[in-house]
């Protein structure tokens, strides 16, 4: 059986038009986006970009997130994600890739689907999407992730988001 | 007189390299982020925001222990996590984060503290979350072992007294022609495996054992925890073939 998953990854998607980032929280400054996305005019149910940076720290720390529901449970699954200059420094894989070498990703890496998804027991592996790819071409600025964010993510328009309003680096 | 052994500094220098991989800092404005040697669950190094304050230092998680959480959704398990956690290090909920007010020779504890305690209640609520996994598996146990064995000879949330005395409580039970077999469902995090050893094991003391079997998404994704499930019952896996599931019930421990 395919990934059920793959189809709302893999699709062409559209975010409502009225799609923008929230006001900085008062408490620590984060910044969100919590959409649903469109595949071909139908908003698909529990399906959901999330996006979120913080207002002190412009172009950095950035993720976007593809993710759905899970029947009967409050949380979400997350399916996609990308981190963009995280301020935690990177990611440390759960173990040794197949074939690979066991190493920590430093910076900006990309969660992928395949990576996450058992296909033998048709699910997701636990914990948040565990495993990270290092991002080949590191975005240089904000147009340029979300640029990535469009490909990777297949979200015609996506860059009706706008850019964040982050304070201006001191 | 003896000289001391001529090192080989590529060692050191090794792991000089590697230390600065596994910590590292950046700073914003007044604030720094220190990245620990500490991994959150899905491999995000533990993070700790050092800013001024009027006692010195407020060393925090900067909220990203909320950010692990929201991740999945997770995130109203914060206000009902963070005092518990916060008292621990005797430190104070600071909105969606914990924290410490601290002088400057607690800052390297402190830091140590706040990271610890991260990575410990993210740990925890995320084993909440797979424990909701679990009850998923053993729902769908259920309906496997009525197809398997026949709806008859299966019964759900079976408990059974072991001979320390304690009462357990299975996931599912089979009674089958003078014996009866134990299956539950067990996920991959530290406390679901343990606790079904001990169970397990005890059960195995009586005097007439039912077989105990382990039902696990997968073994490999086990790890370690595999062989310590092994030394105590059967392990199966929950997409296994029914004929796995009746040669389980076979054997015993």
């Amino acid at each position: 059986m395919p990934n059920p998953y793959l189809t709302l990854v893999e699709s062409w998607k559209d975010l409502p038009s009225i799609v923008s980032w929230s006001e900085p929280d008062p408490t620590d400054g984060e910044m969100t986006i919590f959409a649903p996305l469109e595949i071909g005019n139908v908003t698909v149910g529990s399906f959901a970009l999330r996006a979120a940076c913080y207002v002190d720290r412009p172009e950095s720390d950035v993720r976007f997130q593809l993710e759905t529901g899970i029947p009967g449970q409050r949380t979400r699954l997350p399916l996609t994600r990308i981190d963009w200059r995280p301020i935690s420094g990177g990611h440390k894989q759960p173990k040794k890739p197949e074939g690979g070498k066991r190493i920590i990703i430093k910076g900006s890496h990309f969660h992928a689907l395949e990576d996450n998804w058992i296909e033998r027991e048709q699910r997701m592996r636990e914990n948040n999407l565990p495993y990270a790819q290092a991002l080949e071409s590191d975005p240089a600025n904000f147009k340029e992730l979300l640029d990535l964010v469009k490909i990777r993510f297949k979200i015609n328009n996506i860059t009706s988001i706008g850019t964040p309003k982050w304070a201006a680096k001191l | 007189m003896a000289s001391n052994p001529v090192l080989d500094p590529r060692v050191s220098d090794a792991v000089q390299s590697a230390m600065a991989e596994l910590i590292s800092c950046q700073s914003w404005g007044d604030s720094t982020f220190v990245s620990m040697p500490l991994y959150y669950p899905n491999g995000t190094p533990v993070t700790v925001k050092v800013e001024p304050s009027l006692r010195g230092f407020r060393v925090s998680d900067g909220g990203m222990i909320f950010r692990e959480l929201e991740q999945i959704g997770a995130e109203r398990y914060f206000g009902r996590n963070a005092s518990t956690f916060a008292k621990e290090i005797d430190g104070i909920v600071l909105n969606r984060s914990i924290g410490l007010e601290i002088t400057l020779d607690e800052l390297a504890a402190a830091i140590a503290d706040v990271a610890d305690v991260a990575c410990r209640m993210v740990s925890k609520i995320m084993s909440k979350v797979v424990g909701l996994g679990e009850a998923e598996i053993a729902e769908h146990l259920f309906e496997r072992l009525k197809i398997v064995f026949g709806e008859g000879k299966v019964e759900k949330d079976f408990s059974i007294q072991a001979p320390s005395t304690k009462t357990w409580e299975v996931d599912a039970v089979v009674h089958l022609d003078g014996k009866d077999a134990i299956f539950h469902a067990v996920s991959n995090h530290h406390a679901s495996v343990y606790s079904t050893s001990a169970m397990f094991h005890d059960i195995a003391l009586k005097d007439r054992p039912p077989a105990t079997t382990a039902v696990v998404r997968s073994k490999e994704e086990l790890g370690p925890f595999y062989n310590i499930l092994a030394q105590a019952g059967n392990v199966i896996e929950e997409a296994d073939a029914n004929n796995v599931y009746e040669s389980a019930v076979k054997w015993s421990v």
